[in-house]
Formats: structure tokens, C-alpha cells, sequence
């Protein structure tokens, strides 16, 4: 027989010192080696697991010397229980994420299939409460990378400073980590929902503010779900702005002046489908009705040049424009953010990957009325960023360096008046595309940082 | 003064700006068709200088200075000149690319070609495996000449595709299976998923693809495989 690669994880909070002891001995089950003992395999005894409950409350702790084998599973059957605790050997294969350390500290077990029903019963019988947090776990035993990556995402942290960086997380962590940054920083971070998406999920924005009144800075990633390296490099951001506020004179002196809205998730709908069905999945996920293709490209749907050359008008294409501007609520909610909030004085909305930063125009060639500007600010921010690792970007306006596109974020918000508007396409240029590995997301976001500093820089020092 | 028959628009173009972007690109796709391996890919990293001539007959031609080098042997930069003639008409014909790649750095990599196609020439290997890299850009460290192998058999689609509207880069290997080796040839199916960055679409190819040390990388089937309207997991 073979040991199962199908898992539940259970969350056991103990109650008392009994339970912590319990619960202990369990653990122990995780580091073990064989013993093998000679009488059990003479007399050929075979046990069904499914009736080790009965073996672990009957036998009192000194005498419960339970070993299991990590690789092997035996089955052991005898009338004769006494000898059954000395000599039982079985898989179980339990593995702790969360040790048992206290009492009312949550501990984390993954447990295979085959021996849940044991499991579950050494706890029922000790009257030890737990959850299910994950009720059905594939894991591929052999494959440790993806096991870290699966166990590491199932951690919930104490705290931001415990959240792993330099790792791809999930919408959920993501909205934890966003509450949870709130809570440590009361004063200075505030949650805004501006929205819902589609499938109704909130559009969450965080809000970076020393005091009312303030003019603003806008900054958003995962407009395009696929493109993961910007919602990572959007959390590092949160992280940097929250650590760096009375630490950093220029970051400080930004934020005494403006307030800073970061919106990490931009299009929640599609970066869910991108960890649940479709990887590469870049619009959002709102049915287009007549077609058997979903959603829009949010980087077309804006009112400038709307429906021009540079998107498509069929609901199957990435760069489908939708049927009218704003037409999506995730566009609708920023356009009515910005509307309302009235004051915004940069505009940042971050993509991946080509390696460039881009000013407005994308619908038309024509020169914004800015350009010498734009052009030399983005100049001293890319060489802020290439001064870290190296890294070399392209700059320019969209329609010169990139391709013409229509309906555009930039062009929205440039012809609204916000000066500043940048767009970013991120690491890399195309060796790994939108599957970037995860060792670079710190990288990318702290030489990113470097531009976006000259950006908020010169934005502060050039009032208008 | 013009020629008779022939007039020459000659324009210099930003080398950081798309004409010039996607000319590299092709390029890159060239040379890695000529000289790509299990364990060497060539990447063009810029362009210096980039002019192009309409060519009134035959097409639009790029003349480009650039810098290219193997990223898996991790060579020096090599800096070369080359011409792009994208033809004119309807239909979709790749570019014709006209270079000297004497100069081009070609890292001594027989021994480990050899030790790879002895590990996968055995009767019995089957190598197979899917979504390389995986989502979060993981390859384990045996899969990766299979990976370089697929760009490179992709590079051949992506330089019959490429025209000046277009960018491509190979995305993902959505799937590989070995097949039996035939007439010293490693054999394989892929599946690959290609990223246009000018339409910003995914496209699935089926590649037959075969290798050895000697006889390089063939592509010698191709199939364009329908887009996946991939259904979300409702209720």
C-alpha cells in the first residue's frame, strides 16, 4: 500500500497544560525513526490503522511508546493491545507547521487521509477542540520546494514583520496583511474600500496620512492579475512606506505633505483566477454577454481615446475594451476616487514586464503638453532604479516605446489634470516573463522604490 | 538622387523605442534557431543604433547595432550588426535576417551535451512533466536544459511569426513528454505557450521537437492548438 498525498491541515488551539502535554506527545510523532521489533515481525501481526484510536486512549503515557516510520506504512492486527503499544509501527506521517508551545497558542498539523480518523479521534477522546483550515491538501511528497510554498502560505503571521516578502502570496494573505498593517499603524495607515469588483470582492485601498486635508499620491499594482511581480513589489511598498515614516527624511517629508493611497489589488477577480485556473489570466472576470469570453482589459477601459486603435472591440481579446468607458467597477471605483478626492497630484499604476517607465500619451501621438518634463523626471528615476542592481529600463512616452494603446489609466488621469502620471512595466524582459521567480520580488520593488522616491520627490517640490 | 525602380526612405530610429525593440527580437529568435542548445540561449540585450530603409519592392529593412549574449553559459556581451528585411504582403512570412555571427561567443558546452544525451538516449527514459516554470517561476534544476530546449524549439515558431507588429517571448512550457528516441534523436512533444507583448495574447503551440549533440535542435511538426476558454470554478 501507499501512504496517501492527500491532506487535511488542522488548527488545534489547547486549552490547558493537559492538552499542550497531549499534544506534545503527538508531535513527537513527526521526528521518528524506525523500531523495528523482531517479536511483531515473527509473528506476522497486522493492524488496521483505522483502530489505532483505541490503541492510543487505552495505552497511558509510559507505556505509549508509538514510533511511525516516515517512508513505510505496516499494517499490524492482534488480539493481545498490550503488546500492540509496544510494537506498533505505522504511517503517520504527521507534520507540524505550528509546534505546540502554550496555552491558547494555535498549533498547525498536517495530517495525511489515512490517518485523520486516528488523529481526530486521539483528540475527540481527549475532548481537544480543533478546526479544519484546510480540508483537502494535495501535496506531492516528493516535491519539498512546493511543499515549503504551500506551507508557508497557509502561516498566517503574528505580524507584518513576520509576512515573507519574497514570496507570491494570495488575495487572502494579501488582505491580511493589509488589515494587519493597519492595526500595527493606527495613526499613519487607514483601510478604504473604494468598491467591488464584479464577483463582489472589495477594492481595497490603503491610505498613508499624517493629517487632513492633504493632496495626494496614487499608487496601484495588479490592474493586470498575471502580472504577480507588481502586487508583491505593492505589499513591499505598504511595508516600506509604514517603516520608513519617521525614519527616512525624504519619505518623511513626503508624507507631511501628501497622502499616499496604494491599491496592491487592483482587479481582485482576475488575480484569484490566476491561482485557481488561468496563470496568465490578465482582465478582469466580468461575462461579456453574446460571447462565450469573460472580461475586460482594465487598461483600456479608461475614457481617453476610448475605442481607438490600440484595443480590441472582441470580448475574446486581451486588449478588449469593453462596451463603454468605465464600464468595470474596478475602473469605475478609481475614476470615482479620483473624481471625488479631486486633489491627486501624482498618478502611479504599476505593471510587468518589459523593464520601462512610461509617461502619457498611448492613444495618440501626439506630444503631451508636459513632455520635456515627464521625460526628465523619468530619466532620474530610472537612473535611481538602475543604480541598485543594475538593471536597465527604457523610458519614454507609451505610444513611442511600447505600442499604441487606447483607453489607457495615464491618459485618464493625465487629462484629469494629474501631472505626474507614470506607468511602470517591471522586471523582466521576457527570459521569465509574467512567472517571475520569487527571489527577485524584493530586488524589483526596492530598485522600483528608488524611482518612485524621485517621482513623489519632484512631485513635492513642484507644486502646481 | 533615387535609382529608378526603387525609392529609399531611410529613417534612424530611437534604439530604445518598439521599431527597434521588435527587430531585436527577431534577431534574438534568429540566432537562437542557428545556435540555440539545451545549455545555450542567446538574448539580444540592446539595441545601440537602428535605422530602417523601405525597400519598395521587397519590404521594410532594419539595419541594427546591437548587443547579444548566451545568458545560460552567462558569456561576455558581443557586439554585432545586422540587417532585418520584414517582407511586404499579405500573408504572414517570417523575416529575412542577414548577419556575420563569427564573433558570436559559443561557450564550449559538448561535454555537458553529451552527459545529457546519454542521461536521455537510455531505452527507457521517459521524461515528462508540465507548467515549466511553474506559477511562481520555480524550475527544478533538472528540468532546466528541457526548458532552454523549448525556447529554442520555440524560437523557430517565434521568428516565422514575427512580423512589425509583433514582440514574442515564450511564456511557459505548458507540457513536455519524451518520446522514443529515433535515428540517434532525442524526441519530444511540447506544448508551449507563447506571450505576444504587442497583442498581449497567449498562444498555444504543439512542437515535435528533436536533438542531439550533433545534429542540433528540429522542429519537425508544428500545431497551433486552439485558445483555452478556461471556465472559473463556479458555485
Amino acid at each position: 500500500m501507499t501512504c496517501s498525498d492527500r491532506h487535511q491541515v488542522l488548527r488545534i488551539t489547547p486549552k490547558n497544560e493537559a492538552e499542550v502535554i497531549l499534544l506534545k506527545e503527538l508531535s513527537q510523532l513527526e521526528h521518528l525513526e524506525v523500531i523495528l521489533n523482531h517479536m511483531a515481525w515473527t509473528l506476522e501481526i497486522e493492524l488496521n490503522i483505522v483502530h489505532l484510536i483505541s490503541l492510543m486512549a487505552y495505552c497511558s503515557s509510559d507505556t505509549w511508546s508509538f514510533f511511525a516510520y516516515t517512508e513505510l506504512c505496516f499494517y499490524m492486527n492482534t488480539k493481545d493491545y498490550n503488546v500492540l503499544c509496544v510494537f506498533v509501527l505505522f504511517c503517520l506521517q504527521l507534520d507540524f507547521w505550528r509546534e505546540p508551545i502554550d496555552v491558547s497558542l494555535p498549533v498547525d498539523a498536517r495530517v495525511p487521509f489515512h490517518s485523520l480518523q486516528p488523529v481526530r479521534s486521539f483528540l475527540a477522546y481527549n475532548e481537544i477542540h480543533y478546526d479544519i483550515m484546510i480540508a483537502d491538501l494535495q501535496v506531492d511528497l516528493l516535491d519539498a520546494e512546493q511543499q515549503e510554498m504551500t506551507k508557508s502560505r497557509a502561516l498566517q503571521p503574528r505580524s507584518t514583520d513576520d509576512f515573507n516578502y519574497a514570496t507570491y502570496h494570495t488575495l487572502s494573505e494579501i488582505n491580511s496583511f493589509i488589515d494587519a498593517l493597519v492595526q500595527e499603524n493606527p495613526n499613519l495607515v487607514s483601510k478604504i474600500v473604494i468598491g467591488q469588483s464584479y464577483e463582489g470582492r472589495p477594492l481595497n485601498v490603503l491610505k498613508f496620512s499624517t493629517g487632513a486635508n492633504r493632496p495626494g499620491i496614487w499608487i496601484d499594482t495588479g490592474i493586470h492579475s498575471r502580472e504577480w511581480v507588481t502586487q508583491a513589489s505593492g505589499t513591499w511598498f505598504a511595508k516600506k512606506i509604514a517603516t520608513d515614516y519617521g525614519r527616512d527624511a525624504a519619505l518623511t517629508a513626503i508624507l507631511d505633505r501628501f497622502d499616499i493611497f496604494l491599491e496592491i489589488v487592483t482587479n481582485p477577480d482576475g488575480f484569484q483566477f490566476t491561482h485557481t485556473s488561468n496563470r496568465m489570466w490578465r482582465k478582469t472576470r466580468k461575462p461579456n454577454s453574446g460571447s462565450r469570453c469573460a472580461g475586460v482589459d482594465p487598461n483600456r477601459n479608461w475614457d481617453a481615446g476610448f475605442g481607438g486603435a490600440g484595443s480590441s472591440s472582441n470580448p475574446c481579446s486581451e486588449t478588449y475594451r469593453g462596451t463603454y468607458a468605465h464600464s468595470e467597477p474596478e475602473v469605475k471605483a478609481i475614476v470615482d476616487f479620483v473624481t471625488s478626492h479631486g486633489n491627486l497630484k501624482a498618478f502611479v499604476s504599476i505593471h510587468s514586464y518589459s523593464q520601462m517607465l512610461l509617461y502619457p500619451y498611448g492613444y495618440t501621438k501626439t506630444p503631451c503638453r508636459d513632455q520635456a518634463e515627464l521625460h526628465e523626471v523619468a530619466q532620474r528615476a530610472v537612473a535611481a532604479l538602475t543604480s541598485l542592481y543594475g538593471t536597465k529600463y527604457a523610458y519614454g512616452s507609451i505610444i513611442n516605446v511600447i505600442y499604441q494603446a487606447s483607453g489607457g489609466t495615464i491618459d485618464w488621469t493625465y487629462d484629469q489634470g494629474i501631472k505626474y502620471s507614470y506607468t511602470f512595466e517591471l522586471r523582466d524582459t521576457g527570459r521569465y516573463g509574467f512567472i517571475l521567480p520569487a527571489n527577485q520580488i524584493v530586488p524589483t520593488a526596492q530598485e522600483t522604490w528608488q524611482a518612485l522616491m524621485v517621482i513623489m520627490d519632484h512631485t513635492k517640490n513642484n507644486p502646481y | 538622387m533615387s535609382e529608378e525602380g526603387l525609392v529609399m526612405t531611410s529613417r534612424d530610429l530611437n534604439p530604445d523605442y518598439y521599431e527597434a525593440r521588435r527587430a531585436g527580437n527577431a534577431v534574438q529568435h534568429y540566432i537562437n534557431t542557428l545556435y540555440g542548445s539545451p545549455f545555450r540561449l542567446y538574448s539580444v540585450t540592446q539595441v545601440h543604433k537602428a535605422r530602417t530603409e523601405a525597400m519598395a519592392d521587397t519590404g521594410m529593412k532594419y539595419f541594427l547595432e546591437f548587443s547579444v549574449k548566451d545568458w545560460v553559459g552567462e558569456s561576455s556581451e558581443w557586439h554585432g550588426s545586422v540587417e532585418v528585411l520584414y517582407p511586404r504582403g499579405e500573408t504572414q512570412a517570417p523575416p529575412q535576417v542577414q548577419g556575420s555571427w563569427g564573433g558570436l561567443p559559443q561557450l564550449n558546452i559538448s561535454a555537458k551535451e553529451q552527459e545529457f544525451y546519454q542521461r536521455y538516449s537510455a531505452a527507457d527514459s521517459s521524461v515528462s512533466g508540465k507548467d515549466i516554470p511553474d506559477s511562481y517561476g520555480n524550475i527544478d534544476r533538472e528540468m532546466k536544459p528541457f526548458w532552454h530546449l523549448a525556447r529554442v524549439a520555440a524560437s523557430f515558431v517565434m521568428l516565422n511569426e514575427s512580423n512589425e507588429n509583433t514582440l514574442y517571448n515564450m511564456a511557459q512550457v505548458a507540457k513536455i513528454t519524451q518520446l522514443e528516441t529515433q535515428d540517434d534523436q532525442l524526441r519530444f512533444d511540447y506544448e508551449v505557450l507563447l506571450h505576444n507583448m504587442v497583442s498581449q495574447e497567449i498562444i498555444r503551440w504543439k512542437l515535435l521537437v528533436s536533438w542531439s549533440p550533433a545534429g542540433g535542435v528540429k522542429v519537425l511538426e508544428t500545431e497551433l492548438l486552439p485558445r483555452c476558454h478556461c471556465k472559473s470554478p463556479t458555485q
